[in-house]
């Protein structure tokens, strides 16, 4: 099974200290968020993919297939704000008559799509950064220096651990359903799955039991107390990432 | 005398849905001895573990720890989990945290300890489980043996003086098998009480101080491991069979190939030495 956690547990920016990959991801989300020029846009994803590639070691399949998911839904969206509707078909580049009705592409609705498209991009790889560099549970330990409620934070973690827990028991239930024919047709096929969910649901309330028992063995009081490795800042680490939020911070008066 | 860490006295537990688990169930497990339980599928041996360190609670009869009758106020049972730590069959119920090192921090962490003492003591049983180099990686992208490992490292983390562990070798191969036995008897030499449920004969009959028989919630024998395996009924009843080495060596004698021994070889290796120089 292919989980992008083992992309993020391998990469080279993996031991910088969170902060500053979440401050550097997020003071370029509100860039991008806050210029409307192309070229930023362009300019922040030619960096963030270009250190995810060549600093991170990224496999470029990789970052191309995760960008592939976001990009279908802006094209969708992205079409529907070029595409305008109008009586007359004046200040249209391209248009398509149907009745009395054009539908077509003007100018502004050319770069108001292409803007939403380049922006929604630019945002997202800033955040496949920091989602392809930084485990989750250092992303647990800068909300805790961000005082996010403990409650909070013990349950991104449940979270994230039973998602992995909830996948493998659906993936084993699947494998043996199939192994026996389960979803040789349509019908089969209906009837396994909602075996497999319903036994799912069975599954995870037992594990859910014995996980509170083992829980309570090691002297949980209502508290998931956890230490956390220790993180350490680094110079050239920050100074890099300075360095090219400046050059786009820059990049915004230039252009 | 000899002392013994937990003991039961007629014991009692029912499930709610009227399984009778445990039936009136007596035994007395000596201080500082390498422990195992073996029995069928069934036998009420997880349901008696569990007791004790009071997960599970009596219907009827007690269960005493160092001779004290089991004291189940909130305080006494966290008394009694500082000391008692169990490793449990399902390693994936155990580990709920996102990194191998959180996870074995949170047992120590609810001790109270300050960071310091912590941070040390976790290298060192991580280290000693050989789990340091996975310290930073998430329990599911870990194997079998390594999960079970890092189960195991998280309850040692708590310095416990008795360690149970439910089936710990199940389902692991021969490699992390010796590799977690020889990890317990390095904790029994420093004292810690170890107790085992195994299904394993072989690893039973050469690892074991002391084994108890379970069947149907009951104890059908006790002993040392070559009293408790030389009773064919026992065996019989409880559906279990020879240790390999034993009946290995009982041929032997049988037809002649090797001298009856006055300490009959519990190991593979012991056996092996024997044919080397104990032949008629």
């Amino acid at each position: 099974m292919l989980y992008i956690d083992q992309f993020v547990y391998k990469n080279k920016m993996c031991h910088f200290h969170p902060l500053e990959k979440v401050i550097f991801a997020f003071v370029t989300i509100l860039l991008s968020v806050t210029t409307d020029k192309m070229a930023v846009h362009l300019a922040i994803m030619a960096v963030m993919l270009s250190l995810l590639v060549f600093k991170a070691g990224t496999p470029v399949t990789v970052v191309g297939k995760l960008l592939l998911a976001p990009t279908g839904f802006l094209l969708a969206g992205g079409l529907s704000l070029a595409v305008t509707v109008n009586v007359s078909a004046a200040g249209m580049l391209v248009a398509l008559t149907i009745g009395n009705f054009y539908l077509g592409v003007t100018a502004t609705s050319l770069a108001l799509a292409t803007g939403v498209l380049l922006r929604s991009l630019s945002a997202v790889s800033a955040l496949y950064f920091l989602v392809l560099t930084t485990p989750m549970t250092d992303l647990l330990h800068v909300l805790q220096l961000l005082r996010v409620p403990a409650m909070v934070i013990e349950l991104v973690m449940l979270i994230y651990r039973f998602i992995f827990v909830f996948i493998e028991t659906a993936f084993s239930i699947y494998a043996a359903q199939s192994a026996r024919l389960g979803f040789i047709d349509f019908r089969r096929s209906i009837t396994s799955f909602g075996v497999l969910f319903a036994n799912l649901w069975g599954k995870a309330f037992f594990k859910s039991q014995a996980m509170y028992n083992s829980l309570l063995s090691r002297g949980y009081e209502g508290e998931l107390k956890v230490l956390s490795p220790e993180y350490k800042f680094s110079l050239p680490n920050t100074l890099l990432f300075v360095l090219l939020e400046l050059g786009l911070v820059s990049l915004v008066f230039v252009v | 005398m000899a002392t013994y860490i937990v003991s039961t006295e007629k014991l009692d537990f029912t499930y709610l849905d009227g399984t009778k688990a445990l039936d009136s169930l007596s035994i007395k497990i000596p201080e500082g001895k390498k422990v195992a339980f073996i029995g069928n599928n069934g036998a009420g041996k997880t349901t008696l573990l569990l007791h004790f360190n009071g997960i599970n609670r009596p219907d009827g009869g007690e269960v005493r720890y160092n001779g004290q009758k089991m004291d189940y106020s909130s305080k006494g049972i966290k008394e009694l989990r500082k000391k008692v730590g169990i490793v449990f069959q399902d390693t994936d119920s155990q580990l709920f945290s996102g990194s191998v090192y959180q996870d074995v921090s949170f047992g120590p962490m609810n001790l109270g300890w300050p960071e310091g003492k912590i941070r040390i003591k976790l290298e060192q049983v991580m280290k000693e489980a050989g789990i340091w180099e996975l310290r930073d990686k998430p329990p599911h992208l870990l194997s079998y043996g390594q999960k079970k490992r890092v189960a195991i490292a998280g309850v040692l983390a708590m310095e416990p003086e008795l360690i149970i562990l439910d089936e710990p070798t199940a389902a692991l191969d021969p490699v992390c098998t010796s590799q977690v036995m020889s990890l317990l008897n390095t904790l029994n030499t420093n004292g810690a009480t170890i107790i085992v449920s195994s299904h394993n004969m072989d690893e039973v009959y050469a690892w074991a101080d002391f084994v108890f028989v379970l069947k149907e919630g009951k104890v059908i024998a006790e002993g040392s491991p070559i009293n408790v395996f030389r009773r064919q009924d026992v065996l019989a009843a409880a559906s279990l069979k020879n240790p390999l080495v034993l009946e290995l060596y009982d041929k032997l004698v049988s037809s002649g190939m090797l001298a009856k021994q006055e300490d009959v070889p519990a190991t593979p290796e012991a056996l092996i030495a024997l044919l080397a120089t104990g032949k008629l």
